[in-house]
């Protein structure tokens, strides 16, 4: 009970207040323990747990497959794969070089799976997130509220703006594009289809015959230019809500550190 | 009694951090790290800040801390997968035990797990780091004990996947879309992955709340998931859930940290405009700038 | 007409990915289909007249810390890159943060020397170091001791031995450092643990959602200017296709007899186009519907 308490608890807050020290004293070895020695003992633990993972996926899936539980046949998969990474990283070669470096030479079997397996495989799965991105922003981006039409405008904006055909959208379209954004906002307030319906059509013509006699049509102002839009929205409102949400996370880091550092976060430990 | 414990509060608080800000300025023997002072102040103001609150708090005091939607909802998710006779998967994030965040993301399975022991629920954690697969068992496994429930807890639920990225989201979909969660969190360190992630949770028709530190996939969250734990929110989900005075206290201090920079970032506005208007010519970012010099 | 509408904002998801795979993979087909405009962005602009400024001989370090799922995005700015500071006759020092990056790293230059522009040799021209792990510990090392952190290139060469290692101890004997990377350690850990002590100009190459994060670096000068994703990647090649064609017959970094090819991240600029519009017309369909629905609500 000592040991997996008190112990515990007394290895985190000393190990915490040595690399907080390890910041501010000026001392080389207790520096080469806090950036070299401590994370290499950290990288060794986990090369260790690493063993672990791998007993525990083996004998998770072989359970399955042996006792035919629900879905076996998709562990079958699991094991063939790490089986035969295992085999062409560690006992077959098929290059000129030695067992170790064959790793990186690309006449190996293992460059050969990592190039024609896992590289596709990888890109792939990294590709799916186009296709999640249209239906997660088909389904989420409604005018429901302030927020969601704010989202909604600067997701269109950036979207366009950050592609060739944005810089190819005429100014006038940018026009309407604002006027609609404006009339969707006050959509509700006006009852009236047919006041609605003229009012907008009369403010875009407005706009548009405005537009024309500024010259806009040979000097565009900047915010009409999406590409030029996009990058006000990533330099000015977006810069500043990162800036906000990096400086409560850090916040955030700070008091869990203080509380794990002084012995009062046991959670961890299962206290 | 009152008098000694306002003296021993006055040292503690007030002049035991003056002292050692003049020692690191003086700097006897070279004892400190130069070109560190700044780090050195906000670091001692911030935990003397959290410790002064927790006293209070220890001593009694009530603070008010405001409702989080997300933290609320995680008790009716584990409610909502017992009434359908479903499971609750929980994802503690891809990186190991060296990021906050993913210390976080234990803390939090662990209430989850006496949450789903009390509703006798069925908890599966997938776990992409061997490292943390070991710490999450270890909590989950006092989480039911603590809640009188061993014969429940399932060692196999809690296992590992893989370190590769993709291929743990592909192991977590392919879980997702065989099992059919009612009820799925995300609470740890997210990359790009929390997209793929969070899309086919919400594609199985799940309850899904999000917790993590990485600002840049907290947009993707909140578009796809019911519930987002955003920036600190996640840090004091733990205090939260746990509701110990201690831990509240911490909370409450980091809120005036928050309002100390916040009062900073002001007086460098006002500043950076009066050098504007060539009223003044102080360069005040020398003075947060950190120039170790070793 | 209305129920129509409304039934817009109900489209089975199935659909939707047909629709964005088939506007993805056309222009990819058929990469003469559509062909746009590349404007370039303020902060590729940075980037590329950052790299213009150096001057023959100089040293610049580049990080790889990308790997197989990020490749698409950030291998063409890679290319672009070496190929801009092979014509300048730059020396190029490469290291790997991630453990699959010494393989990008190699593509990098066997896709550079299988282009025939450049008479490399390695040792003098460039050097490539393997994957060592610690993260920004690495960088660490390398801002104070680059030969404690690498005893040997990748190949097994004594750092002594290497004459492009000549005078290279630490960060501060580099001229610039860029960073192409993926997650971390990525630009955020250059700029704390090396670059911004050690008053090194710096850039980086990053996927389009690192962006965000790094855009308070650039705003304060930590970083010079970034090349974001694909669309950085295209700008940045385009404009050093337009460099190097100006310069084929002139410069003697160049092979005239080399044929000059325009980039991968050109190519696939339509079909982000075409998808991104596609992503829109959704977005504003399905208002349209929701508008309509909550009218009958």
């Amino acid at each position: 009970m000592f040991i997996k308490r008190q112990l515990a608890i007394v290895v985190m807050i000393s190990m915490g207040f040595l690399a907080l020290a390890g910041q501010f004293i000026n001392s080389d070895n207790l520096r080469e323990f806090t950036d070299k020695d401590a994370p290499q003992w950290y990288m060794i633990i986990a090369a260790f747990a690493a063993f672990l993972g791998c007993i525990n996926l083996l004998q998770l899936h072989s359970t399955k497959v042996i006792r035919r539980k629900k879905d076996w046949q998709y562990s079958i998969f699991t094991l063939v794969g790490f089986l035969l990474m295992i085999f062409f990283g560690f006992l077959y070669n098929g290059s000129t070089v030695g067992l170790g470096p064959h790793l990186k030479n690309e006449f190996s079997a293992f460059y050969w799976m990592y190039n024609y397996v896992y590289l596709p495989l990888s890109s792939t799965m990294f590709a799916l997130l186009a296709f999640f991105v249209a239906s997660a922003s088909y389904r989420a981006f409604r005018i429901r509220n302030f927020e969601a039409t704010l989202l909604l405008i600067s997701g269109v904006l950036l979207m366009l703006g950050r592609v060739p055909i944005g810089a190819l959208i005429p100014w006038w379209t940018v026009i309407i594009i604002y006027v609609s954004i404006l009339f969707a906002l006050f959509a509700s307030k006006i009852k009236n289809k047919q006041v609605f319906f003229y009012s907008y059509f009369g403010a875009n013509i407005f706009i548009l015959i405005l537009g024309f006699l500024l010259g806009w049509h040979v000097n565009l102002p900047s915010f009409l230019s999406i590409p030029l839009i996009q990058e006000w929205i990533m330099a000015v409102p977006a810069t500043a809500g990162s800036r906000a949400i990096m400086i409560g996370i850090a916040l955030g880091v700070v008091a869990q550190s203080f509380r794990i550092i002084t012995g009062r976060e046991r959670s961890i430990l299962g206290d | 009694m009152k008098k000694i414990n306002i003296y021993k509060d006055f040292i503690l608080f007030f002049t035991f951090p003056v002292i050692l800000i003049i020692l690191y300025f003086i700097n006897p023997s070279q004892l400190f790290v130069t070109g560190n002072q700044t780090s050195f102040i906000a670091i001692l103001i911030s935990c003397v800040t959290f410790e002064f609150f927790i006293r209070k708090a220890k001593n009694g005091e009530n603070f008010y801390m405001r409702p989080i939607p997300a933290m609320q909802a995680m008790e009716e998710a584990v409610g909502r997968a017992t009434e359908m006779g479903s499971s609750v998967l929980f994802v503690p994030g891809i990186s190991g035990l060296d990021e906050i965040d993913t210390i976080s993301g234990v803390i939090i399975l662990g209430h989850v797990a006496g949450m789903v022991a009390e509703y006798e629920a069925d908890l599966h954690v997938p776990c992409c780091v061997p490292i943390v697969m070991e710490a999450a068992k270890e909590s989950c496994k006092e989480a039911y004990l603590k809640k009188g429930r061993p014969d429940l807890y399932n060692d196999s639920k809690i296992h590992y996947v893989t370190d590769d990225q993709f291929a743990y989201a592909a192991g977590v979909n392919g879980i997702m879309l065989r099992e059919k969660p009612a009820a799925v969190f995300y609470q740890g360190k997210f990359y790009a992955e929390s997209l793929l992630l969070a899309e086919t949770g919400s594609s199985v028709g799940a309850i899904q709340i999000a917790g993590t530190g990485s600002s840049s996939q907290i947009p993707f969250f909140v578009t796809s998931c019911d519930y987002v734990l955003i920036g600190e929110e996640f840090y004091a989900a733990s205090a939260y859930l746990s509701g110990s005075p201690e831990m509240i206290g911490s909370i409450k201090g980091q809120d005036y940290v928050k309002l100390l920079c916040m009062v900073l970032i002001g007086f460098v506005v006002l500043v950076s405009f009066f050098n504007f208007l060539n009223i003044t010519q102080l360069d005040i970012s020398s003075f947060f700038k950190i120039n170790i010099s070793n | 007409m209305r129920n129509f509408l409304i039934k817009l904002g109900t489209i089975d998801r199935k659909f939707i990915f047909v629709l964005i795979a088939l506007a993805v993979l056309i222009p990819l087909l058929y990469p003469n289909l559509i062909e746009l405009p590349i404007k370039v962005d303020k902060n590729t602009k940075i980037v590329f007249n950052s790299i213009s400024e150096l001057k023959s001989g100089d040293k610049v370090l580049l990080s790889f810390a990308y790997g197989a799922s990020t490749k698409p995005e950030v291998h063409p700015m890679a290319i672009a890159l070496l190929k801009h500071l092979f014509a300048k006759d730059i020396k190029v020092y490469i290291v790997s943060l991630w453990p699959e990056s010494p393989i990008m790293a190699n593509q990098a230059i066997k896709e550079i020397i299988d282009t025939k522009l450049f008479n490399l040799e390695e040792g003098v021209d460039y050097a490539l170091f393997d994957y060592k792990t610690g993260g920004f510990i690495v960088i660490k090392g390398i801002a104070e001791n680059f030969r404690e952190v690498y005893k040997q290139d990748h190949n097994g060469n004594l750092i002594e031995d290497l004459t492009i290692m000549d005078d290279i101890y630490s960060v501060s004997d580099f001229d610039f450092v860029f960073d192409f990377s993926a997650g971390v350690p990525g630009n955020a850990e250059w700029v704390q643990y090396a670059c911004d002590p050690k008053k090194i100009p710096l850039s980086s190459g990053c996927t389009s959602i690192m962006v965000t994060d790094a855009i308070p670096y650039i705003e304060s000068g930590q970083l010079k200017g970034i090349l974001a994703g694909m669309p950085g990647a295209a700008e940045y090649e385009k404009m050093v296709y337009d460099l190097l064609q100006q310069q084929l017959n002139k410069n003697s970094n160049l092979n005239k007899d080399a044929v000059l090819t325009k980039g991968k991240a050109l190519a696939r600029m339509s079909a982000q186009s075409v998808s991104h519009l596609l992503m829109v017309i959704f977005i504003v369909l399905g208002n349209v519907s929701y508008y309509f629905s909550r009218k009958n609500n």
